[in-house]
């Protein structure tokens, strides 16, 4: 009885054993077969025309000389240069560069591009192992201006591709067009020329027309605080300063119910990392290019940009200067007037803005479609206009130093960002835009109404920037750790920023740059 | 007077495993629930106030979306949304998770043998094997990263399996030993001595006998590796050679492009369905596998 | 005699049988272990920063001195050990209640088994997304919170919340393990001594002081030896839920190191902390290791 028993039990598990082993093998084989047989595609190609674009009010008539492939059916076509393009995949990004990629596909056929879309959390980490890998997965790159300094040492110098291949530079793509910061900021390290803008993005601030024009509130306004309430548009430019918001947000959070429910004046991020570092810049870059501060800290370097002084020290320590605090205070004062702040990164510090209970935001000008498009509640009710001093965000595009083919990356780059790209991905893509000629078209002015502050911006000559040092994550870092106390109450600001200036000092140290 | 306690004690008894048993059930599948569930919603039901336990509409859009097709409701959504399609990652996956299997037991069937039988080794062999099964991937992973960008072969099916079978061939070898020290020594003797060859004697009398702890030992190693993140993420850079671990972290840094949690908890329900399978047909050599050996299920 | 030649010949065949089927693991395992270990030691002396140079240079001692006065390595230590422990009495708890309920005659036993210990073998990536979706602001567990008065609660977003939900996540992830080595444990104990105890008319808790739980010591101690070995090495969870934020609260070592290879691309600090943290797992392990005597219940 036993012995069958256990026969039974014996061939029930070689059973499953059975199953199991089946299931597994099939699964490995027809992996195996499927990704060996992956069946290759056939492309029919046509032979282009000289290409006209006809882009806004100007009509702009590019010829393109297209070598000409032509493929009979049965044979196979010959082999295209296969490059690879890693982009930030939010608000957009990606999809831009992959719009860019099948337009430049069609004038060129024999050159393929894959746009690799990467998240931004990961897309350092990501770079920096391909890098330094020599791995060469990535032939083109959306760089963050601040990390160049990072990955620098691995990006090609533009101008020797240029140098090598003379054919392929376009005499028309006009780099007084783009604003001399920004060629500063993306393009240029330690003096080579390593990318071509993408995205720009300055902070900006997102206002509701709709509290801020009511005359009641106007009224009261004045009432309360003496002077009117007023933001700055393109007809009436003036300068706002912290005071003010600070001012307008007190008011909208707590002197006026201007909702039923929760309402606050502002939503700002605070969450370590990118936006404490970007915001707190914003706020100390305000007095870094004051007067005052140009005159205590010096010019400002622009690969060590607005923390530092001219000699590499942080601007913000308490003990060379009593700015530094000064902007501290005023942000954790504003974060009073937000919701939980400190939890809130740059898109979840626009939802409270979008879902109707904030009167401002401060966030990147990317964002004004997601604001005012399709169903967002506040639409038509929004208006943009320039924070006391913008923040400069923004991409480039980088050709990997190991790349082989820089040939074809340094077109397809070019062509990217080129003056009619430019438009034409501001236009149906609303990517922000880095060259005068999209700032100042008229027709552009007048169908986006947050149009007028992207040149605005770079006129006030206040953009403030991050820095671009290899060093910057572990600055990022423990600027976080040693900051956020002091949004919290668990510790005061000045002792924090002591503690923040002596952590970058060390840092700067051990890496053997000053 | 005794009877009466006792049969007291029976009823609270019971009524104290029967509420552990549920708040437990809640605890432990309540979790899965939202999860799949989630991965049929719609994304407007995904984030409300109050939530949605049972959701008014369930759709496959989010499953079709990972697959590489941006049908339904993302196709309406107006943005771009398109995702990287889960299916090289699947691929990825099982043939590093099977070869690494594979060469793991088949090694480890072979020095547990000559460990169980030929007294190969002593303590400390086994204690080594022990502490190579306990490493903590954090520690080799900065080695292994710059040997094998030295050797180009960062982003390969090889930087994983060669990875992975550090901690698998040990793990698997002594799984083994157990299992072959429950076969009696005479099976073998007794082939020996009529004539059979040591390795004849191994594949054809130790191996059958011990095929439950083969299957364990295989099950187990595939799980482990199937469910490995840190060397996966820091070893590989782009779907020709990233499992699926890393494919959710792709969807948690993607938060950026609005509320896409519907298609990332498809990835989720797809990585957990052969783990479930498994966990099926592991039940009865579990314990002893994963504590190799040393107690009995 | 013949029976001598014949043992003497196997004796040699021995020899060599060890040899053949030793060699082929041992030729990929020693090559696999020693290339990482010596490069680890070399590394954790030397400078490389990813970000400017490309060899590493040797430095000496200068890592170490660095780390001894790095808070933020000490912080994630202390995070490490205080996760580490929580998780594992929440785990011991857990597991032991339901190992004890499932060793009675409940219905369905054997379905159940399987329910409880899904969450282990599922992905621990996949179980931090689960309850990423449950702690988020606008999810589930936040709208219970609120309910019950708990208002303006970011389970996420708050440093001791955060470092309480990797714990419970850990926990549900986790405690299957300990359920079913307990249960297997409770299992092996005779009925006979249940059986007598009843005879003699013991109380419940008499039956378990005096016989459940010093039979049940040898399972409870490799579960907990080999858990706590586990533990230790947590990455996924956090890596997925918070990412070591917020402000630091839930930055683990694993993560740590992590953090210091690939973002900041300083691979000599990053392999001297390995190096500190394989020690310190080393020194853990034989301390567990020759509490519970878990070699020797393997079979040495």
């Amino acid at each position: 009885m036993g012995e069958v028993k256990k026969e039974e039990k014996k061939v029930s598990r070689r059973d499953y054993l059975k199953y199991t082993g089946a299931a597994i093998g099939g699964l490995v084989v027809g992996g195996a077969l499927g990704y060996v047989l992956k069946p290759s595609e056939v492309v029919e190609k046509t032979i282009e025309k000289p290409v006209t674009t006809t882009i806004g009010a100007a009509t702009v008539t590019k010829t393109e000389t297209v070598e000409k492939t032509v493929t009979a059916t049965g044979v196979a076509p010959p082999t295209k240069v296969k490059i690879t393009a890693a982009i930030m995949s939010a608000h957009g990004m990606s999809d831009s560069a992959e719009d860019a990629a099948k337009r430049f596909m069609k004038l060129h056929p024999e050159i393929e591009i894959e746009v690799i879309p990467i998240g931004f959390d990961i897309l350092l980490d990501k770079l920096l192992t391909d890098y330094s890998t020599h791995a060469a997965t990535y032939d083109i790159a959306s760089i963050a201006y601040h990390w160049i300094g990072t990955v620098g040492m691995y990006l090609a110098d533009l101008d020797e591709i240029r140098k090598a291949y003379p054919e392929i530079v376009n005499p028309l793509y006009d780099w007084e067009d783009v604003p001399e910061i920004l060629r500063n900021t993306y393009c240029f390290w330690k003096g080579k020329n390593i990318g071509l803008p993408f995205v720009d993005g300055c902070l900006t601030l997102f206002y509701r027309t709709d509290l801020f024009e009511n005359p009641e509130y106007k009224a009261k306004f004045k009432e309360l605080y003496g002077y009117e309430l007023k933001m700055p548009t393109d007809k009436e430019l003036f300068e706002l300063n912290w005071k003010m918001l600070r001012d307008y947000a007190e008011f909208f959070t707590n002197k006026v119910k201007w909702r039923e429910g929760e309402q606050y004046g502002v939503s700002i991020p605070a969450k370590v990392g990118d936006p404490l570092l970007s915001t707190y810049c914003c706020y100390f870059g305000y007095y870094r290019r004051s007067p005052e501060g140009l005159k205590t800290f010096g010019p400002v370097d622009p690969d060590w940009g607005d923390y530092f002084t001219s000699d590499h020290k942080p601007a913000f320590d308490p003990r060379i200067s009593d700015l530094g605090e000064r902007a501290l205070n005023e942000y954790i004062e504003m974060t009073k007037f937000a919701p939980s702040a400190v939890d809130l990164d740059w898109v979840t510090s626009c939802d409270p803005f979008r879902a109707g209970t904030t009167a401002m935001f401060f966030g990147w000008g990317g964002y004004w479609p997601y604001l005012t498009g399709g169903d967002s509640p506040i639409r038509g009710k929004v208006a943009v206009c320039m924070l006391p001093a913008p923040h400069l965000g923004g991409w480039n595009v980088a050709i990997n130093n190991d790349s082989k083919h820089k040939k074809e990356a340094y077109m397809f780059i070019e062509f990217m960002t080129n003056k009619e790209n430019c438009k034409y991905l501001y236009e149906t893509l609303t990517e922000t835009p880095y060259r005068w000629s999209t700032f100042e078209d008229p027709v552009l002015k007048e169908k986006h109404p947050d149009h007028w502050v992207l040149g605005a911006s770079f006129k006030t000559g206040k953009v403030t920037t991050r820095p671009k040092i290899p060093v910057l994550p572990k600055l990022e870092y423990s600027m976080g750790a040693t900051l956020s106390p002091a949004f919290v109450g668990q510790a005061k600001p000045r002792d924090a920023l002591i503690a923040c200036a002596d952590e970058w000092i060390r840092i700067i140290k051990e890496a053997g740059l000053s | 007077m005794v009877n009466v306690k006792i049969v007291k004690w029976e009823k609270a008894k019971e009524v104290i495993c029967y509420t552990v048993l549920s708040l437990a059930l809640i605890f432990y599948l309540l979790p899965l629930y939202w999860l799949i569930i989630t991965s049929f919603k719609t994304p407007s039901e995904v984030f409300t106030s109050p939530p949605v336990w049972v959701p008014s509409k369930l759709i496959l859009d989010n499953y079709l979306l990972i697959l590489g097709y941006v049908r339904g409701v993302w196709a309406e959504a107006g943005a771009i949304y398109r995702y990287q399609s889960i299916i090289p990652f699947l691929l990825n996956s099982t043939i590093v998770s099977s070869l690494t299997t594979i060469v793991s037991v088949l090694l480890g069937a072979l020095l547990a043998y000559s460990i169980a039988r030929l007294k190969f080794g002593g303590k400390s062999l086994f204690t080594w094997l022990l502490s190579l099964r306990m490493i903590p991937p954090a520690v080799i992973v900065v080695p292994i990263f710059i040997i094998f960008y030295y050797i180009r072969l960062v982003n390969t099916w090889w930087a994983l399996i060669l990875a992975y079978l550090i901690t698998n061939i040990p793990f698997a070898t002594l799984v083994l030993v157990g299992f072959f020290n429950d076969i009696p020594k005479e099976l073998d003797e007794a082939a020996l001595i009529d004539g059979c060859s040591r390795i004849s004697s191994f594949l054809r009398i130790v191996l059958p006998l011990s095929l439950p702890g083969l299957v364990a030992a295989s099950i187990i190693c595939f799980i482990t590796c199937w469910n490995e993140l840190l060397l996966a993420t820091a070893l590989t850079t782009t779907q020709a050679a990233q499992t699926l671990p890393v494919y959710t972290t792709v969807f948690t840094s993607q938060v950026e492009r609005g509320t896409t949690w519907g298609p990332a908890a498809a990835g989720g329900v797809i990585a957990i369905i052969p783990m479930v399978i498994f966990s099926f047909y592991i039940q009865k050599y579990l314990v002893r596998g994963l504590t190799m050996g040393a107690i009995r299920g | 005699m013949k029976k001598e030649k014949l043992l003497k010949t196997s004796v040699l065949i021995d020899k060599y049988a060890r040899i053949i089927f030793s060699l082929p693991s041992l030729i990929i395992l020693i090559p696999l272990i020693v290339f990482p270990t010596l490069y680890l030691i070399y590394l954790a002396f030397s400078r490389f920063d990813l970000t400017s140079m490309s060899k590493p240079e040797i430095i000496g001692l200068g890592n170490f001195i660095r780390m001894s006065s790095d808070k933020y390595f000490f912080g994630s230590l202390i995070n490490t050990f205080i996760m580490v422990i929580s998780s594992i009495i929440l785990e011991f708890i857990l597991g032991l209640s339901l190992a004890l309920v499932l060793n009675e005659k409940i219905k369905g036993k054997r379905i159940l088994q399987l329910v409880f210990i899904i969450p282990m073998m599922i992905p621990p990536i996949i179980s931090g997304l689960t309850w990423r979706l449950l702690y988020d602001k606008f999810g589930p567990l936040t709208y219970i919170l609120n309910m019950i008065g708990f208002r303006e609660i970011d389970l996420i977003g708050n440093p001791m919340l955060a470092k309480i939900a990797i714990i419970i996540t850990e926990v549900w992830r986790s405690s299957p393990f300990m359920f079913i080595i307990l249960l297997a444990g409770l299992q092996a104990i005779p009925v006979e001594l249940y059986d007598a105890a009843k005879v003699d008319g013991a109380s419940p808790f008499q039956v378990f002081k005096h016989i459940t739980w010093p039979m049940l010591i040898p399972a409870i101690s490799i579960a907990l030896t080999l858990r706590i070995i586990e533990a230790f090495k947590i990455f996924d969870t956090v890596y997925v839920i918070t990412y070591g934020g917020p402000a630091f609260s839930t930055e683990v070592l694993s993560l740590y190191i992590y953090r210091m290879a690939f973002r900041f691309g300083d691979m000599g600090y990053a392999s001297s902390l390995s190096y500190v943290m394989l020690l310190i797992l080393t020194i853990l392990s034989l301390i567990l290791l020759r509490i519970t005597k878990l070699e020797r219940r393997m079979g040495w």
